[in-house]
């Protein structure tokens, strides 16, 4: 799904660039050693919890296009987290806009046009679309204008007390995620 | 004996001739000699020890006066005393004529005025003679005290290594010194100069060379096993010294405990933030590792349910044929073969088949990319299970040990005034393993020793058998060999004696002092003198809260326990006179002549002394600094007969002034 990823990298630019280096290690400054522990350790780990958070708190965002100020995920790095995109591509598009979609719509974006770029290029969109608002979303909940690594401990933690009791009522146990799997998969 | 005056010419600074007389009044029996430093006090003091003695302790031999032997190239110094001893005046008169050369035309002589007032000189040897009967040298240094010798006393007090001061006044008080003698006279045997060394050489003049060479081993072990017991004694006192300096410093130690356990506690609670900071920040490390790895797999967990619900609703079968895709059977049907050789084109009902199979089959179904979607799905829910209470948890840790260190930090600040600096228990406890260390190398050092003597004693003793064996052989010897061992029982004797009458002296001699010492400086302190001559204080009187040794060492205490030591010896130099001993002193009163450092005492103390001095010695000349002489015009003003000023008028040249 991601193969054109896999084999030239994925990069951002402007201000999603500056913010990829406040959440993990600055690749500038030779990784973490010269500068406080930050959240992320690589920006690799950034984009799969990003775009579900830009999903779950609904933020989408455009790229920024100021070539000025650029991060990279080379692809041996983007190939390593493939597949935890597509399955959260795939999640996004089954559950994304159910109130307008017909599910057979949302499942097609889901599997059916995996190879047919014209008819992907929504799906994609609002996939990027929650992955860039997703990074906003997580530089600002977990580090713009915090000033120590105590903070930094108190804001995730914040952030995830947050998360959980948004989500308690789809938390459901491992064995009754197997059984759906067994129906679904029928 | 008093001293009437003297007359100094060109004696060191003073040039020209110059008299002082000093006061021989019973009651006013003072005489103040006032002068600020370097106006010549001590040189005044050295001209009595020169006269009488021809000694000084001068590191410049030279006594003239600089300006007289650098105007004129040549001059004359002398000192003359006159003094009265036993009721007869004396007049004591010595002097040195200086050329550019060399010194010469030394004279010392002794005049004796008889009844119509004429004077009589004794020849050379009778004038020596008679000094040694009005003041014996060895005794002398106890009348005549300068300031540096004060200082020297009392470094040998506070430091209390052996006092060869009061072993020295034990000795010359009571005739020790020709007991001493005598014992060097009779000697060692192996010395040929001694008695006994003289009866072994005669016995050994008759001796082959065996005999020499086992007299030759003899001496050489004899000087070993002298030396070895004189470093056996020294390192004895050191350990002496250190034990106490051990007891002192564990005594510091135990008022010092409360410091130690709180500077302990310190410590403790700084290893203890330390440790908290670290696991605080390896917890963090952890922590973002684990939100890093894992927060997008927990976050995404929340959709697994609601996205296979869709899934479940839409009934998605699955008819395909695995790992086939629609294009697989399109592409067969366009080229017209089946997979197994089967002409499509020929077999329309086989064709349709196949046709029918495409809508089975990915893309145009999605079972099988639903079955690995619900496999990813699976894998995703257990990646994710168990994320939040165990990020949760580490959170939790994390504060933990943040607000321990903060704690620990906190208490640290409490009792950070209160902790007494690393440094100076480091140094206590430093000088304590330092004290036990060194003890301990004095005992190993002794032991060595010990073993030393012992074996060289026992090698002695065989070589001394041996060669007994060889004179008793030899008829001639015998009669030496009465004669030496009637000598080494005259020596041991004499040793005995020597020992008893030191013990005698040395006890008599510290009553006196505490008694002296109690009037100067107060109840309560008593003074011990060692066998090994070593000065101690005792605190006697423990109802004021101290008790133990060595109350204090400082100048004041030591410099009374010179005032008492001097007064003692004088005391005791009185009441000697008729023991019959040869060169015991005078029953008549004796001069103290010394430099008075009044300003290292309080005012009570001055008091104290200021009255005692002039009790105990028949005539007392006192050197003060012009700082002290208002305190000591006060206290002794009912003692002072005569006052001198000296007044230094340039680095070379100090006249004297009479005040009183």
């Amino acid at each position: 799904m991601f193969e054109e990823y896999g084999s030239k990298g994925f990069y951002l630019h402007g201000h999603h660039a500056e913010e990829m280096r406040q959440l993990a290690p600055d690749k500038r400054s030779g990784g973490q050693a010269l500068q406080r522990q930050t959240v992320f350790q690589s920006y690799a780990d950034i984009l799969p919890a990003a775009v579900v958070a830009g999903f779950l708190w609904n933020r989408r965002g455009e790229p920024d296009m100021d070539k000025k100020e650029t991060v990279g995920i080379f692809p041996e790095k983007f190939l390593l987290i493939s597949d935890k995109l597509e399955l959260d591509y795939r999640l996004i598009m089954l559950l994304y806009d159910k109130e307008h979609l017909s599910a057979e719509e949302r499942v097609n974006r889901a599997f059916r046009y995996d190879r047919q770029e014209e008819k992907r290029k929504i799906g994609d969109e609002i996939f990027f679309g929650f992955l860039y608002g997703g990074i906003d979303f997580l530089y600002e909940r977990l580090i713009k204008g915090s000033t120590s690594t105590e903070e930094d401990i108190e804001r995730t933690y914040d952030f995830i007390q947050e998360f959980s009791q948004m989500t308690a009522p789809e938390m459901t146990s491992n064995e009754a995620i197997y059984e759906l799997c067994r129906e679904a998969s029928l | 004996m008093h001293i009437k005056k003297i007359k100094l010419e060109n004696f060191r600074q003073f040039k020209g001739t110059q008299t002082l007389e000093f006061s021989t009044d019973a009651e006013k029996n003072v005489t103040l000699i006032l002068g600020n430093n370097n106006t010549g006090k001590t040189t005044l003091a050295q001209a009595f020890m020169w006269c009488l003695y021809g000694e000084t302790d001068f590191k410049e031999k030279e006594l003239i006066n600089r300006e007289v032997r650098d105007r004129k190239g040549e001059g004359r110094v002398s000192v003359e005393m006159e003094v009265v001893h036993l009721g007869k005046a004396y007049r004591l008169y010595r002097s040195e004529y200086y050329n550019r050369e060399r010194r010469s035309g030394r004279v010392f002589r002794v005049s004796q005025q008889n009844s119509h007032g004429d004077w009589r000189s004794f020849g050379d040897a009778d004038s020596i003679k008679k000094v040694k009967e009005m003041l014996p040298q060895e005794l002398s240094r106890f009348f005549f005290f300068d300031g540096e010798r004060i200082h020297s006393m009392s470094d040998e007090l506070i430091a209390q290594k052996r006092s060869h001061n009061f072993e020295e006044a034990v000795r010359g008080l009571v005739g020790l010194n020709a007991l001493q003698a005598a014992i060097r006279h009779f000697g060692a045997l192996e010395k040929k100069s001694t008695v006994l060394g003289m009866f072994q050489q005669e016995i050994s003049a008759d001796s082959n060379l065996k005999i020499q060479s086992k007299q030759q081993e003899l001496e050489k072990l004899a000087r070993q096993v002298e030396k070895n017991k004189e470093e056996e004694q020294r390192l004895e006192e050191d350990r002496k010294r250190y034990e106490k300096a051990q007891s002192e410093t564990q005594d510091q130690m135990r008022t010092m405990q409360h410091d130690i356990e709180l500077r302990d506690q310190y410590d403790q609670l700084k290893k203890h933030a330390i440790e908290c900071e670290t696991r605080e920040m390896e917890d963090t490390k952890t922590l973002f590792r684990q939100f890093s790895a894992h927060v997008g797999d927990a976050l995404s967990r929340s959709l697994l349910q609601p996205a296979l619900e869709v899934l479940k609703k839409e009934k998605i079968l699955d008819t395909g044929i695995p790992y086939i895709h629609a294009d697989t059977i399109k592409f067969l049907l366009e080229r017209k073969t089946c997979l197994c050789g089967l002409a499509l084109d020929k077999d329309p009902e086989k064709s349709a088949c196949l046709r029918e199979l495409i809508k089975s089959l990915p893309p145009y179904s999605i079972g099988q990319m639903v079955g690995f979607f619900s496999k990813q799905v699976r894998q995703r829910a257990e990646t994710s299970d168990g994320f939040l209470e165990d990020f949760e948890r580490l959170v939790r840790q994390t504060r933990g040990w943040k607000r321990e260190k903060e704690k620990a930090q906190s208490d640290m600040l409490a009792i950070e005034d209160q902790i007494p600096d690393k440094r100076a228990l480091e140094a206590v406890r430093t000088r304590l393993q330092e004290a036990g260390r060194k003890k301990e190398e004095c005992i190993r050092m002794v032991r060595q020793i010990a073993v030393a003597i012992g074996n060289d004693e026992g090698r002695k003793k065989k070589l001394e058998s041996e060669l007994q064996e060889i004179f008793s052989r030899d008829e001639r010897n015998q009669k030496n060999l009465r004669y030496l061992r009637y000598a080494t029982e005259i020596l041991r004797r004499l040793n005995s004696a020597y020992r008893e009458r030191e013990k005698v002296t040395r006890a008599e001699l510290e009553r006196t002092i505490n008694r002296v010492f109690e009037e100067i400086y107060g109840e309560g302190i008593e003074l011990h003198v060692s066998e090994s001559y070593a000065v101690s204080t005792h605190v006697t009187n423990t109802e004021q809260g101290v008790s133990g040794d060595d109350l204090e060492k400082n100048t004041a205490q030591s410099y009374a326990i010179i005032f008492a030591f001097i007064s003692g010896i004088i005391e005791m130099a009185k009441t000697k006179r008729d023991d019959g001993d040869v060169s015991s002193v005078n029953a008549e009163n004796y001069p103290l002549v010394m430099d008075a450092p009044l300003s290292s005492f309080d005012k009570l103390r001055i008091k104290q002394i200021c009255r005692a001095l002039p009790k105990v010695a028949g005539q007392v000349i006192l050197f003060i600094k012009d700082t002290d002489g208002e305190t000591a015009q006060h206290e002794l003003s009912q003692r002072i007969g005569r006052q001198w000023q000296l007044v230094a008028e340039n680095l070379t040249r100090t006249h004297i002034e009479r005040s009183i």
